[in-house]
C-alpha cells in the first residue's frame, strides 16, 4: 500500500501502516494539523480547540477503531496506539465528499450566520452531527482541496478564497452564503493576486466587499479588515469557542489607536489582525490622553505598521514628539497627504519646512495636500508663501471658500478631515499668522461694507470657549481654567443646587460690558 | 408584519408589491422595493429570480427579530425626513436606536445589515461596536466575546511592556456593563 507521509516527521516509531493511513490524509501529504480528537461518550470524536506549542508533537491523526478507545480524553502521546484507524472505512477519495456532505448537512455558513449562537443550539441535538464539533484550521480547509492553494502562508487571504470554495460546493437551495454573486468577484481578484504579499495584495478586498470608511477617531478605512474578518471567519464559524467574533474584525477599523493596543492584547488571533493590517494604519490620529505620553519611539513603531501606506498623520498636541523623530517616523511613509500637527511645541517650523519641502518638491501629482500646524511658532510671510507654493492654495480663498471654523475646546485646532489646505493664515487684525476663527453669531457674519467681518485670531477676538460666540456685547466670565466663557454657556454647563449653596469661589469675577 | 408607514411607500404600495423576507425562523416580514433598494443582496437575488414570479425571498441567515429591526430602520431611512438631519441629529437618531442594546445584539445587527449589503447601516453598526469597546480593558473584551486568552504569561508580559506607554495614566475600564 502506497503510503502518503507528511513533510513534518513526527511519527512515532512504532505506529503501524495501517494505523498510519487516516482520512485526514491526503495526496499531497498535507496533514490535518494542531487537531486532537477525544472520545465522547457515544464513541464518537470531539475535537479539543487547537493549544499552541503542542501542534507540531500532534501533527497526525489515526483511527484505530472506535472500539478500542475506552477514555473520552487522553494527553497522554500513546493515544494514536489506543485511537482506532479508519473505523469508517474511509479512503482519501471519500474524505472530501464525506467532508462536504458534513458540511452541507451543519448547514455551516461562512457569511453572517453566528456560529457561536448555532454552536450551543447544535449541542442540544442528538444526531452525530449535533455532538461532532469540528476545529478547523488552515490546513484542513487547505486539504480539503489539494488541487487549489499552497501552503498557506497568508491566512487570511488564502483561507477566504479556499474557505470560499467549501461554501460553492454545497449547492443548497437556500442562499447560504451573502452577496455569493460579489463573491464571485472577489475571488476572481483575489486569485489573481493570491501569490502577492498581503501588504501588497490588499486590493482584492478592496473590491466590492463591505469595507468601513475613513474615521476621524484614529484609522482609517480598512478594506483589508474585511478580509481579515474573512480570515476570522474562517476559524469563528469552524470554531465557536475562544475565538474573535466575526463581527470584531470590522469594528477594529473605527477604533482609535489607544483601543487598537487594548484590542491586539486579547488574543494571537487579534494580534495578528491589528498589527499585519496596514490599512488600520493609513490614518493615525493621536490626541489626548495618548497626546501626553507618545514619544518619537513609540510614533516611529506606529507608523512603521502602516508598512509605508501611511496616508495622514495626525498629532495633536504631543508635546514629546520632536521633529527627528516626526522625521523618522515618515521615512517609510512616502505617501502621506495629510501633515497634521497643531500645538506639538517642540517641533518647530524648519522642522516641518523640511518635510513639506521633501513631500511637495518639485511634484507635480502627488505629495502633501494638507497641512496643520495651528500652535507651531514662528510663521510669517516668508514661509507662508513658500508654504502656498509647495502646497498650491489660494490664500484668498480660506476665508470664505471654506467651511467656517468656530473656536471651542474641541474644535480648537481644525481636524484632519476637514478639507482646509492650511489651518493658519493672516489674522484679519494683527496680521500674524495663526488660527482664525469665523463666529457663529448671525449679526456677526453680515456682510456689510461698514462693518468688519467677526474674523481674527483668539487673541485679537475673545471668544467663548464652549459657543465661539465673540464676547464684545454679551456677559462673560472667567472660570476655573481661567477660560472665558459666556453667562449662557457658564449657566448651562450644569452648575447644580449644591454647587449653588457652596458659594461662587471668591476668585470667579464677572465681567459685564 | 414590519410595513412601511411613510407617505413615499404609500404612492408606491399600487405600483410595487412589497416582497416579503422569510428569516431563519420562518417570520415572514414585508418590505417595499424601494426600501429593498438599499440591500445589495436582495437586489442581487432579485436580479437572479426574475423570471420566477414568487416575491418570498429566504433569508436564512437573519433571525427574525433581528430582520424585523433592520427591516424598521431601513423604512427610517427611506424617508424624506431623515436625509435632512444634521450630523448631531443622525447621531442621536442612532444612539436612541441603539440605546439599551447588548453588545454581542449590536455585532449581530451588524453582521446581517453586512449579510444583506446595507453599507450605512453596517457602518453605524461597527461604529456603535467600536463606541462600546472604547476605553474597556483587555479583559473586559475578553469576558465579554468570550474569547480564550491564548498568549503565554511571557507573550503576554512581553506585550504589555510593549504597550506600556499608552497605559500610564491608569488602566482602562473593565466595566461592569458587560454586556
Amino acid at each position: 500500500m502506497a503510503l502518503n507521509y507528511s513533510h513534518w516527521p513526527l511519527f512515532p516509531a512504532h505506529i503501524s501502516e495501517d494505523n498510519l493511513l487516516s482520512p485526514m490524509r491526503l495526496a499531497n501529504g498535507y496533514f490535518m494539523n494542531d487537531v486532537r480528537r477525544s472520545m465522547n461518550e457515544d464513541g464518537l470524536f470531539r475535537p479539543w480547540p487547537r493549544i499552541p506549542g503542542e501542534g507540531m508533537e500532534r501533527n497526525f491523526l489515526c483511527w484505530e477503531g472506535a472500539n478500542t478507545c475506552s477514555s473520552q480524553e487522553s494527553t497522554s502521546d500513546d493515544i494514536v496506539d489506543l485511537l482506532p484507524s479508519d473505523p469508517f472505512g474511509m479512503d482519501m477519495q471519500n474524505t472530501l465528499t464525506v467532508f462536504t456532505g458534513w458540511i452541507k448537512d451543519l448547514e455551516l455558513e461562512y457569511g453572517g450566520k453566528i456560529w457561536a449562537n448555532d454552536c450551543r443550539a447544535a449541542q442540544g441535538g442528538d444526531t452525530f452531527f449535533s455532538k461532532w464539533n469540528m476545529t478547523c484550521d488552515d490546513s484542513l480547509i487547505f486539504s480539503l482541496f489539494p488541487n487549489t492553494n499552497s501552503v498557506c502562508k497568508k491566512p487570511n487571504v488564502d483561507c477566504f478564497t479556499s474557505c470560499s470554495q467549501v461554501r460553492e460546493k454545497p449547492s443548497t437551495s437556500k442562499s447560504s452564503f451573502p452577496s455569493s454573486e460579489k463573491l464571485d468577484e472577489k475571488l476572481e481578484a483575489a486569485r489573481t493576486v493570491e501569490e502577492k504579499d498581503i501588504q501588497a495584495g490588499f486590493v482584492p478586498f478592496d473590491i466590492g466587499f463591505q469595507h468601513p470608511h475613513d474615521v476621524t477617531f484614529g484609522n482609517g478605512g480598512a478594506s483589508s479588515s474585511s478580509g481579515l474578518a474573512s480570515g476570522e471567519r474562517v476559524e469563528s464559524v469552524d470554531e465557536c469557542e475562544g475565538m474573535p467574533h466575526e463581527a470584531l474584525g470590522y469594528a477594529v477599523a473605527y477604533l482609535g489607536v489607544k483601543d487598537l493596543l487594548s484590542v491586539e492584547m486579547v488574543c494571537k488571533s487579534l494580534l495578528t489582525t491589528v498589527r499585519d493590517d496596514p490599512l488600520l494604519w493609513r490614518t493615525i490620529h493621536i490626541d489626548k490622553p495618548l497626546s501626553e505620553l507618545i514619544t518619537d519611539d513609540t510614533l516611529v513603531k506606529l507608523t512603521s505598521r502602516a508598512q509605508g501606506h501611511l496616508t495622514c498623520l495626525s498629532l495633536e498636541e504631543c508635546k514629546k514628539i520632536t521633529d527627528d523623530g516626526l522625521k523618522r517616523a515618515l521615512e517609510m511613509n512616502p505617501r502621506l497627504t495629510k501633515l497634521c500637527v497643531p500645538g506639538c511645541t517642540r517641533i518647530t517650523i524648519k522642522g516641518v519646512m523640511s518635510i513639506v519641502r521633501s513631500y511637495n518638491s518639485g511634484k507635480r501629482d502627488g505629495g502633501l495636500k494638507l497641512l496643520r500646524i495651528g500652535g507651531i511658532f514662528g510663521v510669517n510671510r516668508e514661509i507662508f508663501e513658500e508654504l502656498k507654493f509647495l502646497l498650491g492654495f489660494d490664500e484668498n480663498k480660506l476665508g470664505s471658500g471654506y467651511k467656517p471654523h468656530f473656536y471651542s475646546r474641541d474644535t480648537y485646532y481644525l481636524p484632519h478631515h476637514d478639507d482646509r489646505p492650511i489651518d493658519i493664515e493672516s489674522c484679519p487684525k494683527c496680521e500674524a499668522f495663526r488660527m482664525v476663527y469665523d463666529c457663529p453669531v448671525d449679526s456677526c457674519n453680515v456682510k456689510d461694507e461698514s462693518s468688519e467681518v467677526c474674523r481674527g485670531c483668539n487673541i485679537c477676538i475673545a471668544r467663548c470657549i464652549e459657543c465661539g460666540k465673540c464676547l464684545d456685547k454679551i456677559p462673560y466670565l472667567e472660570d476655573f481654567c481661567l477660560e472665558l466663557v459666556c453667562f449662557s454657556c457658564f449657566l448651562s454647563r450644569g452648575y447644580n443646587q449644591d454647587n449653588v449653596d457652596m458659594g461662587i469661589p471668591p476668585f470667579l469675577e464677572l465681567m459685564m460690558t | 408584519m414590519a410595513t412601511s408607514s411613510s407617505n413615499t411607500n404609500k404612492a408606491d404600495h399600487s405600483k410595487n408589491p412589497p416582497l416579503t423576507l422569510r428569516s431563519s425562523d420562518g417570520k415572514e416580514l414585508k418590505i417595499f422595493r424601494i426600501v429593498a433598494q438599499q440591500s445589495s443582496t436582495i437586489m442581487n437575488l432579485l436580479d437572479l429570480e426574475e423570471e420566477s414570479n414568487t416575491d418570498v425571498i429566504p433569508v436564512s441567515e437573519v433571525d427574525g427579530s433581528t430582520l424585523e429591526k433592520l427591516i424598521e430602520l431601513m423604512n427610517n431611512h427611506t424617508e424624506k425626513s431623515f436625509n435632512y438631519l444634521g450630523v448631531k441629529e443622525r447621531k442621536k437618531f442612532y444612539n436612541d436606536f441603539f440605546a439599551n442594546w447588548k453588545i454581542l445584539d449590536v455585532l449581530n445587527f451588524g453582521l446581517v445589515a453586512n449579510y444583506l449589503g446595507v453599507q450605512v447601516i453596517f457602518d453605524e453598526a461597527c461604529q456603535k461596536m467600536a463606541d462600546m469597546i472604547k476605553s474597556k480593558s483587555v479583559e473586559w473584551v475578553r469576558k465579554v466575546f468570550e474569547i480564550k486568552n491564548d498568549f503565554t504569561p511571557e507573550e503576554e508580559e512581553d506585550l504589555k511592556k510593549e504597550n506600556k506607554w499608552a497605559y500610564e495614566r491608569g488602566d482602562l475600564d473593565d466595566g461592569d456593563d458587560a454586556i
